[in-house]
């Protein structure tokens, strides 16, 4: 049947694509240049090598939401003799650093952003784990003739839950963080935004995903009937 | 019926021209639906009424 060989081939590419952008995802993220884990991390690891018998504790903060009062950065370079250019930053990462001892309530909170951020990350990780067994089943599937498998609508809804689960456990640690960080900033020109920060993108996926998932159980009960249908 | 005309179930799938695990599904009430073209068939093999071979049954749920 030529549709469903049609089908099959757009699985394979979707399979392929999907491979190849997680790992081009991955060594982004740890490579020097990368944007996640290397400003996290890796920043964190340097940090301590170069000062290895420092008495301080440093703790790096990555603040998403920064409100500056006016734009007062000027930008070098920016502009031409008669344009000025400046900024107001809306991300900034701050570097506190503190004599050993004098750092527990920090410590406190930053142990929850991390052990938040690392179960996040591993729930994400699953999701990417899932969805290769989604994709692998409905090839699978399709092979077979039997797509609306019951499995495959509950691996549907786990991503679902999964990914609404690790964005707020991400949201939660950027909220951590920027609480731990506000009083830095109390009498200065910047603001750090201490409201919750949702994820309404990802929770918007994570609720698409639950509609396809209802979708597939309809077409599942569907298909049933069909094949009831004598 | 079937037993009226001494008909098994394969012999009757076969005349009807459906697999015997398909008549398998509509003798134990399993079926969710019937085609026409099948009962059709069904009846003309077993020289019968379709009321002769389907009853109505309050589903037990309701």
């Amino acid at each position: 049947m030529k549709t469903k060989k049609v089908i099959l081939r757009r699985m394979t590419v979707l399979y392929v694509v999907f491979f190849v952008v997680i790992a081009l995802g991955i060594v982004r993220s740890f490579a020097e240049s990368g944007d996640t884990v290397h400003v996290g991390f890796n920043d964190g690891w340097n940090n301590t090598m170069t000062a290895p018998d420092s008495d301080n504790v440093g703790f790096i903060y990555e603040l998403r939401t920064v409100r500056g009062t006016a734009y007062d950065i000027p930008v070098c370079g920016g502009g031409t003799d008669s344009v000025m250019v400046c900024a107001r930053p809306a991300l900034l990462d701050i570097k506190v650093e503190m004599p050993d001892g004098e750092q527990t309530t920090e410590m406190s909170s930053n142990t929850y952003a991390v052990l938040y951020v690392v179960l996040a990350a591993l729930l994400y990780g699953s999701i990417f784990v899932i969805l290769f067994i989604v994709i692998g089943s409905l090839r699978r599937s399709i092979r077979r003739d039997d797509v609306f498998q019951k499995s495959n609508i509950a691996l549907t809804r786990t991503i679902g839950i999964l990914l609404i689960a690790a964005s707020l456990l991400f949201s939660l640690a950027s909220w951590l963080e920027a609480k731990a960080a506000a009083p830095y900033f109390a009498n200065g020109p910047y603001v750090i935004d201490t409201s919750f920060p949702f994820n309404m993108g990802e929770i918007m996926l994570g609720v698409l995903i639950f509609i396809i998932a209802e979708i597939f159980s309809i077409s599942s009960m569907l298909s049933e009937e069909q094949k009831l249908t004598i | 019926m079937m037993a009226k005309r001494k008909m098994s179930l394969g012999e009757l799938a076969e005349r009807v021209d459906i697999t015997p695990a398909n008549m398998s599904i509509l003798k134990t009430g399993k079926a969710k639906a019937i085609r026409i073209s099948t009962l059709d068939a069904i009846c003309r093999v077993l020289d019968c009424q379709p009321g002769d071979i389907i009853e109505y049954r309050p589903d037990t749920d309701e």
